[in-house]
């Protein structure tokens, strides 16, 4: 690990990155924290965690440290981290049947899992000050020991379910690391920057984004997942000598460009993922905000693998070293360094030349009515421009071929159909149309399709 | 039964995030609105706060406030209103 890890780096360079330089900013300086002392808390907190049998640990932690933290101790432990795809009883209750020995690291833990081994975030505080207060002499051998002793340890994420029952993926570190040090290029991350980010580390976007870019590059970070405009506002303003990376989704940032905000001057990128963004939005955020706008492609399965400047091209550009083989028309296996083998992409693409691409429509969007086909996308499309509509999406229960509209609408829907029949050929015309309060989204805020299909047999 | 202040803010909610079939009156003031109440979440608090600063000029940051306390009830939600409430 120590050539991939450390690479081109001098002792003295990694000292200081590793040593020296602030990696996690909190609102006081005293809590501030550097890679090694991370790595030196993580040491310690992996003392507490028995580990006879096989280790499975859930990890809740909002925070960045502690959840970074967490990981890194369990992996000391050869145990496997699990990022449950949501916390429902049911998910959660799984998981405990299928772990033996089970931990969990939060607060405010779902009762159903109080009896299982806890660790909370005061008891990493115990241990974050005893770090503090004497810090152990900065090492290589001991840093590249710890990394050579995690590298095989997993982590368990899952798909979001937007395109059926979520499905559990198994990363290594190594293979986290390696993706990671993707991204780092593409995005100059060796260059020091402050990150902010607003997505959860529970899914891939948030663990690469949150945790895996920032710990493996320059980049330093702010330690909390901030929701608000202010808060947003205030955590990068808590280090402006580096250029600031704003990293959100689509939704949250629909929602923010609605308040009037002043926009620090440091903050020159925004890095958006798990959805389009549309180009009216990216082309309002670069102008409110003064950034430049990139949106990622990636998946659960295969991290990410490309971004794209989205007001000036529609064309992703793969980062270093990703591959394609052709499946058939259209359909990619795609293969980087941080992939054990060829990993089927969920979209359909158009290779431009072997750097850049188009994307198309995903597998499970073209549909078929009475022998003519479509794609939900476009029907989605011309929903959501209704003028009272303010979010739409089309399924195709698995029982008929006859299309179900969902929507958050203040219109009846004889008022809906109406304008739908002027835009869509007859046979596509849902029925029924329901009218929802909001439509089901995961933390992320990808439609849950599987929720909607529960909401049909009601 | 709610005070104005509560019936006020119980509508403004209502409003931003669409919950037409419910009636601001059957609004318990001191259930929780998020999650298990009327569940709503992190998004929705966003659509919520929006809507709070245009109509009272109420800045909400979780920073400064335990913003779980704030965002508990109806009845803690219109008492950080009232008492922050610049118009």
């Amino acid at each position: 690990m120590r050539s991939t890890l450390f690479k081109n780096q001098s002792h003295s360079e990694i000292e200081a990155l590793w040593f020296s330089d602030t990696f996690i900013y909190s609102r006081s300086q005293d809590q501030n924290l550097s890679r090694w002392e991370i790595v030196q808390v993580a040491i310690r907190l992996s003392l507490k965690i028995i580990s006879e049998q096989s280790l499975s640990a859930i990890v809740f932690f909002q925070q960045r440290h502690y959840f970074l933290i967490s990981c890194l101790a369990i992996a000391l432990k050869n145990g496997r981290v699990i990022l449950p795809p949501n916390t429902t009883e049911n998910t959660l209750k799984k998981l405990q049947e299928e772990s033996s020995n089970l931990w969990v690291l939060g607060d405010n833990t779902p009762p159903i899992l109080q009896q299982t081994h806890q660790i909370s975030s005061q008891e990493i505080d115990v241990i974050i000050r005893s770090v503090k207060h004497f810090t152990p002499p900065f090492k290589l051998d001991e840093l590249t020991c710890f990394f050579e002793d995690i590298h095989q340890s997993k982590i368990l994420l899952y798909t979001s379910g937007s395109t059926g029952e979520p499905k559990c993926v198994i990363k290594t570190w190594k293979n986290m690391i390696e993706s990671a040090n993707l991204a780092i290029g593409r995005f100059n991350l060796m260059t020091p920057c402050f990150i902010v980010t607003t997505v959860p580390n529970q899914h891939m976007f948030g663990l690469e984004t949150s945790i895996f870019w920032p710990f493996f590059s320059k980049a330093s970070l702010w330690y909390e997942r901030p929701i608000f405009p202010d808060d947003i506002i205030s955590a990068l303003s808590a280090h402006t000598q580096h250029p600031a990376l704003l990293v959100s989704t689509p939704l949250h940032l629909k929602k923010i460009t609605a308040f009037q905000l002043d926009w620090p001057k440091h903050l020159k990128r925004l890095l958006s993922a798990t959805a389009p963004m549309p180009p009216s939005l990216a082309q309002q955020i670069e102008t409110q905000m003064g950034v430049q706008v990139f949106e990622v492609y990636g998946s659960t399965e295969t991290a990410s693998i490309a971004s794209k400047q989205s007001t000036s091209t529609n064309l992703w550009l793969c980062y270093q070293q990703v591959e394609f083989q052709k499946m058939s028309l259209n359909q990619y296996t795609v293969k980087t360094p941080g992939l054990n083998a060829f990993e089927p992409l969920n979209d359909q693409i158009e290779l431009i030349d072997h750097q850049q691409f188009k994307l198309g429509k995903r597998d499970s969007d073209l549909i078929k009515v009475a022998g003519k086909r479509t794609s939900l996308t476009e029907l989605n499309q011309y929903l959501q421009s209704i003028e009272g509509i303010s979010e739409g999406v089309f399924i195709q229960p698995k029982n008929t071929e006859r299309l179900v509209a969902f929507v958050v609408s203040t219109l009846r829907n004889a008022e809906i159909q109406k304008a739908l029949r002027k835009m869509i050929d007859p046979v596509f015309l849902p029925r029924p149309i329901i009218t929802l309060h909001t439509l089901p989204r995961n933390e992320v805020g990808k439609i849950l399709y599987n929720e909607l299909s529960k909401e049909l047999v009601k | 039964m709610l005070t104005p202040e509560q019936l006020e803010v119980a509508n403004l909610i209502i409003n931003a995030v669409n919950l037409e079939d419910i009636n601001a009156n059957e609004i318990d003031p001191n259930e929780a609105i998020f999650n298990d109440g009327l569940g709503l979440d992190s998004i929705d608090a966003l659509e919520v706060s929006l809507e709070l600063s245009k109509q009272f000029g109420v800045k909400i940051k979780s920073s400064d406030e335990n913003i779980n306390d704030i965002f508990k009830s109806l009845a803690s939600l219109t008492e950080f209103v009232q008492a922050n409430k610049t118009y």
